[in-house]
């Protein structure tokens, strides 16, 4: 239902010819004295779309109009109805900011929907702040909820389950292997697992198979696939901190991550024998396609990504004739100092 | 009980440790001019008996507000000796047991006595031990969310006001976790500051570990239908302690908030280059150095990466 109001005199004729023009529509009609209108009694109001009936002249009217604007929070169009139809007097009122000017003596139903039709089509689609509060509904209703409480020992053995499979990869330069002893770099491997797992399990995630530089991680619980997709942007995020702090290396490794869902088959152990299509795409996705420094998701994963972070995801090209999103790192140089 | 039960405890194990001479000595450990004769009134000519030189000692420095500065000097001569000698205080556990009952406790970490809150949270602005009016140096990071008035124009207020309160509370979890203290806190941002150990290395990494983690505060904690974004400035200098920390004014807290609020765009942080010359090269490396309106700063993006590659 949209709200209409109607600002007249007392005894507008506006009062009798209005509704009937508007009884087969969706609208609802609300008319108010002008004279109220001086009258501040601190309500303020919402209505999609207000009329005022010009009484005498734009000067004697013209107050009215700036009422309506302080008393509206949501700025509403504001059509002007008049008897006056001189040009002079449309232009001072188009001038002063009404959406439209329409004649007494000649007001249609047809004419009276087409304008407010076109004043609503206007707030709809040009006005930049009723596209933010569309697109702020999606974006609301994509708050991401970690699972809290959440028990892998309810799965079943040989069992199939939806899942978001994550594979992670760790990359050395030729350099850095030259630098370090092995027995170094099993133990950088131990710290990376150790920290892969306690992040994961925040996000329902656990890891699944690890073999030095590269892990499988799952996630079962909750909004998994969000949650898959949250734990490796964050992580990636973090990983300069895991490198430089917590391992204390000289320079950040090379990191690459891919996730994919579907469903999988689940067993407590032996994770590293499990074969599924899922686990084979994604290991083909990340060892085949992807590349250092990126986070590659392949087309399920993206289709039922959050909108709050699709839009860290851009179309990257196909594989094995699905569609892969990579997580941009791009430099935004756009912004400036507010 | 409390107090007076310390104080007790404090005197019996000074009586028995020390003779009024190496008591005195103990003492000018802190009070370099302390006389003990003036201090009991007895005459110069006489002999200090143990226990009166041990109370009058205990109670000086309860009296001149020293009593910090005393503990720690019983706590590290327990740890060190005294005279070229390994001292024993009697009862020592049970001081230390009273001390937590007063307010104070001896901090490993630290390695000295600091004081808590009365509801056993060490998290003070002083980190238990910064004597007020004692000039001090910090490392300073303000932090802001970017657009505020225009959010606060957009959305109710309700929403504005618990996510700013998430928003907080994750900044808190962070800045506390590297021992870092927040000061100050106006509604979208504030300012927090280092003072132990390597304190502008820890300013830098929890400051990277707050814009790191806002795409999962965005995801998780933000009520409202945007993304928050931030910025923060960092900056080392000293300021003059107050135990009213809304009451610290330094040209290095003025210097940090103008970093951020005029030098620095959205989602990124920066370094003053006199901050950024304390910095390990491991980190610099990711830093990029560059002029913003004249000013030289180092600045650095997450995802982070070098330039180069």
């Amino acid at each position: 239902m949209i709200n209409l109001d109607f600002y007249c005199s007392n005894d507008s004729f506006l009062t009798k010819i209005i509704p009937p023009f508007l009884e087969d529509c969706d609208f609802l009609c609300n008319f108010f004295e002008v004279e109220k209108l001086t009258q501040n009694n601190g309500d303020r109001m919402n209505s999609e779309v207000v009329f005022l009936e010009e009484d005498d002249s734009f000067v004697c009217s013209s107050d009215f109009f700036e009422n309506i604007i302080s008393k509206y929070n949501n700025k509403p169009p504001i059509i002007i109805i008049s008897s006056n139809n001189e040009v002079f007097n449309v232009v001072k009122w188009m001038r002063k900011g009404a959406s439209d000017y329409l004649l007494k003596n000649e007001l249609t139903k047809d004419i009276l929907l087409n304008s407010i039709n076109d004043s609503l089509t206007y707030i709809k689609k040009d006005n930049p702040s009723c596209n933010i509060l569309d697109q702020n509904e999606d974006y609301i209703n994509g708050r991401i909820v970690l699972p809290t409480n959440f028990d892998w020992n309810s799965l079943l053995d040989n069992q199939y389950y939806e899942m978001a499979p994550v594979m992670l990869t760790i990359n050395f330069d030729k350099d850095f292997l030259s630098r370090y002893s092995k027995s170094s770099i099993e133990k950088i491997y131990e710290n990376i697992k150790n920290e892969i797992s306690l992040i994961s399990s925040k996000f329902g995630g656990r890891i699944w198979v690890s073999q030095n530089n590269s892990f499988i991680l799952s996630f079962y619980f909750g909004d998994y696939i969000n949650c898959s997709a949250l734990f490796g942007i964050y992580f990636f995020n973090r990983f300069f901190l895991l490198c430089v702090e917590k391992l204390k290396l000289d320079e950040v490794l090379k990191l690459k991550m891919s996730i994919h869902a579907g469903n999988c088959l689940f067993h407590k152990t032996n994770t590293e024998q499990i074969t599924s299509d899922v686990i084979n795409s994604l290991v083909h996705i990340e060892n085949q396609y992807n590349t250092d420094g990126n986070i590659a998701v392949s087309e399920t994963v993206y289709k039922n990504l959050s909108k709050r972070l699709s839009k860290f995801f851009s179309f990257e090209g196909e594989f094995e004739g699905k569609k892969i999103y990579i997580f941009s790192t791009s430099r935004d140089s756009s912004s400036s100092v507010l | 009980m409390g107090i007076s039960r310390l104080k007790k405890l404090l005197s019996e194990t000074l009586s028995r440790t020390f003779d009024t001479r190496d008591l005195q000595l103990f003492v000018r450990g802190i009070e370099r001019n302390l006389d003990l004769y003036e201090l009991t009134g007895f005459l110069q000519n006489y002999t200090i008996p143990r226990k009166d030189a041990a109370e009058a000692v205990v109670d000086y420095f309860f009296r001149t507000k020293k009593v910090l500065k005393f503990l720690n000097l019983i706590v590290f001569t327990s740890k060190r000796g005294f005279k070229g000698e390994s001292i024993t205080f009697e009862g020592f556990g049970a001081i230390l047991k009273e001390m937590e009952e007063c307010g104070y406790k001896y901090s490993p970490e630290l390695k000295k006595v600091v004081l808590i809150n009365s509801d056993g949270n060490e998290k003070r602005n002083d980190w238990g031990f910064l004597e007020e009016n004692k000039i001090y140096n910090f490392c300073f990071a303000s932090v802001d969310i970017c657009g505020n008035s225009k959010l606060v124009r957009k959305y109710d207020g309700s929403l504005i006001k618990e996510t700013y309160k998430n928003f907080k509370k994750f900044v808190s979890s962070v800045v506390e976790h590297r021992k870092g203290r927040i000061w100050r806190w106006e509604g979208d941002g504030g300012l927090y500051v280092f003072h132990l150990n390597d304190f502008v290395k820890d300013s830098i990494l929890t400051s990277i570990e707050i814009m790191s983690s806002m795409t999962l505060f965005n995801a998780t904690a933000n009520l409202l239908g945007e993304d928050l974004k931030i910025r923060i400035g960092i900056n080392a200098g000293d300021a003059e302690y107050k135990n009213d920390a809304s009451l610290i004014i330094s040209d290095a807290i003025q210097k940090t908030g103008e970093i951020e609020k005029k030098y620095t765009i959205p989602e990124t942080i920066s370094i003053s280059k006199h901050t950024a010359v304390h910095i390990d090269a491991s980190i610099k490396n990711y830093f990029i150095e560059t002029e913003v309106n004249g000013l030289n700063l180092y600045q650095i993006k997450i995802p982070i990466r070098r330039e180069n590659d």
